[in-house]
Order: C-alpha cells, then sequence, then structure tokens
C-alpha cells in the first residue's frame, strides 16, 4: 500500500485528536450533570437550612432537636441526588467499567464510616445554648459537605487531576465560611459551594468535544 | 519496519481504533458516544465497526440497561497491536522523509 507523508502527517493527526477528546470525554463526560444536581442539591439544602424557623425552642432538647428538620430536608434532597447519580452512572457515561460498582460501594462505605465516627463521638458532645447548637450544626454541615470533597480528591488522584482541584477548592470555600462568615454558613453554603459546584458543571460541560 | 494495515488504514476506522485504544483494556465505550466523537451517522458507524469486528480487532456486545438497548465496544489484543503497528509505519513514513538525504 502506498501512503505519502503529507497523507500519513494527516492520519496521525487524526489519531492524536481523537486519542485527547477520547481521554477528555472519559474525564469529563457524565461528571457534568452530576456536579450541576449535586450544586443544585447544596444551593436548595443551604437555603432551606438557613431559613427553616425554630419550631421546637423551649423543648429541653431544642438545641439539639432545631437540626432535626433541616437533617430531615438534607435526608430527602441526599436520597433524591444519590437516584439520580445512579441513574446517571448507570445510563449516561460513556464508558462502561469493571470498577462501576466498586465506585458506587465506595461512597456508601465513606458514609457508614462517617456516620460511624460522629456516633462513637456523640456522648462526648455537649450542647448547651443557642450559640453553640448553631456551631454545631454548623461545623456537621462542614462536614457533610467536605466527606464527598475528600472523595473527590481520592479519585482524581486515581482518575482524573481536575477532581483533585475541584476537591480542594470546594473544601476550601467551605472552611472560610465556617470560620469567616459561621452565622451565614448555610447560606455561603447554598451560593459559594452549590455555585461552585454547579458552575463547575457547566464549565466541563461539552468541553470534551473540543479539540 | 513497521507494515501499513489496509483494514485499519482508513481515516474513520483509524480514528475508531485510536478512540478504543484509549480505553483501559477493562473499559468499554457506549456506541452513542463513539458516533458523537467521530462525528459519524449510526449507520457508517455500524459499517465500520462490522469490518473490525469480522477482522477481530475489536469486541461488540450488545446488552440492556434498564429498558434501553446498549452496545459497548472495545478492542482486542489484536486490535491493539495492529493499531500500534500502523501507527509505527505512519511514523517511519514521516521521518523517512524528514531524515537528511545522504550524498
Amino acid at each position: 500500500m502506498n501512503v505519502g507523508p503529507e497523507e500519513a502527517r494527516q492520519m496521525l493527526q487524526g489519531v492524536e485528536d481523537v486519542t485527547s477528546r477520547t481521554k477528555k470525554m472519559i474525564a469529563y463526560a457524565g461528571g457534568d450533570i452530576l456536579f450541576i444536581v449535586w450544586g443544585i442539591i447544596w444551593f436548595v439544602g443551604g437555603i432551606g437550612t438557613h431559613f427553616i424557623p425554630v419550631l421546637v425552642a423551649g423543648h429541653p432538647q431544642s438545641e439539639l432537636l432545631n437540626g432535626m428538620l433541616p437533617a430531615c430536608l438534607w435526608a430527602v434532597l441526599v436520597a433524591a441526588g444519590i437516584i439520580i447519580s445512579y441513574r446517571v452512572g448507570r445510563n449516561d457515561m460513556p464508558t462502561k467499567c469493571s470498577y462501576g460498582k466498586s465506585i458506587g460501594l465506595m461512597w456508601w462505605f465513606l458514609y457508614l464510616f462517617l456516620y460511624l465516627w460522629i456516633a462513637l463521638l456523640f456522648p462526648f458532645i455537649r450542647i448547651e445554648g443557642q450559640r453553640a447548637s448553631h456551631m454545631f450544626w454548623t461545623h456537621m454541615g462542614a462536614i457533610a459537605a467536605t466527606v464527598p470533597m475528600f472523595a473527590y480528591v481520592m479519585f482524581g488522584l486515581f482518575f482524573d487531576r481536575y477532581m483533585v482541584w475541584i476537591g480542594l477548592g470546594v473544601t476550601a470555600l467551605m472552611m472560610v465560611g465556617v470560620y469567616v462568615f459561621e452565622p451565614f454558613f448555610y447560606l455561603w453554603m447554598a451560593f459559594v459551594g452549590g455555585g461552585a459546584l454547579a458552575g463547575t458543571g457547566l464549565l466541563i460541560r461539552n468541553r470534551w468535544k473540543q479539540p | 519496519m513497521s507494515k501499513i494495515d489496509e483494514l485499519i488504514h482508513q481515516p474513520i476506522r483509524l480514528r475508531l481504533m485510536a478512540a478504543l485504544v484509549a480505553l483501559r483494556p477493562s473499559e468499554q465505550m457506549d456506541f452513542s458516544w463513539l458516533r458523537d466523537l467521530l462525528e459519524v451517522t449510526d449507520g457508517n458507524l455500524g459499517a465500520h465497526l462490522l469490518k473490525l469486528e469480522n477482522a477481530g480487532y475489536i469486541n461488540v456486545e450488545k446488552t440492556f440497561v434498564g429498558r434501553r438497548p446498549k452496545t459497548f465496544l472495545s478492542s482486542t489484543d489484536k486490535g491493539r497491536a495492529a493499531f500500534h503497528e500502523n501507527v509505527e509505519a505512519l511514523k517511519e513514513i514521516i521521518a523517512g522523509t524528514e531524515r537528511p538525504q545522504a550524498g
């Protein structure tokens, strides 16, 4: 077969272009929807948590119980997020890999251990007064928000390096929210944290299609 | 000296193999994502896939995810070897023209 140098050059250029776009596609595709979905969940949950009124003031355990309504809101939102993530992971990813189920299991184990650690620490937690209650639930929110960021960093180290930067960046923003804007932490989480996640999703949407 | 593989040496088939070889050996690519990546029609891609499958260069797995039919594609060891040899052959052609002429 007779192939000239110009044709060979064009064919190799085509190979390099497709190889590069395939790697981008695997890195970004599917993730855009998940980032947008979780960004919206953070937004709704953060706004809701900030504005949910104190309904159980005066109860002996009111400081603790005040956190239960937002916890219920988050339980509903996170359950919806898990269902959507599962469906996206199953139906809308460009590749099928042997470790897909392991990734799903990793999330379950991560949260299982988180709840185990919190349960182990719970007998030693003393919450006295409205201020302590607010701080407690702010810190609990920050823990719950940074656990998936830890998972992003771990994923990023093994698979797609951009996730390391998203995980570290959003964690840094959450720490600013906890220590600088603590009274407005959940609003901060809604707009800055949720906005950062949804913005990342929009940013990487169709990015893999670019040469 | 590497040889040009006539089956792979066709623009769409070469790019198709490049996409599948870029995956890890344990991964498979969804048909519709590959179609979008290569910017071809379903029928065009299907015809090229059939040729590569008959040559033993790719595996085609048809399955259902929920109620939706899905086709997943991956390259075989034979296909990966043929692709890499073809790329080497192309590099050698270019290198041959860039080599300074003796004498």
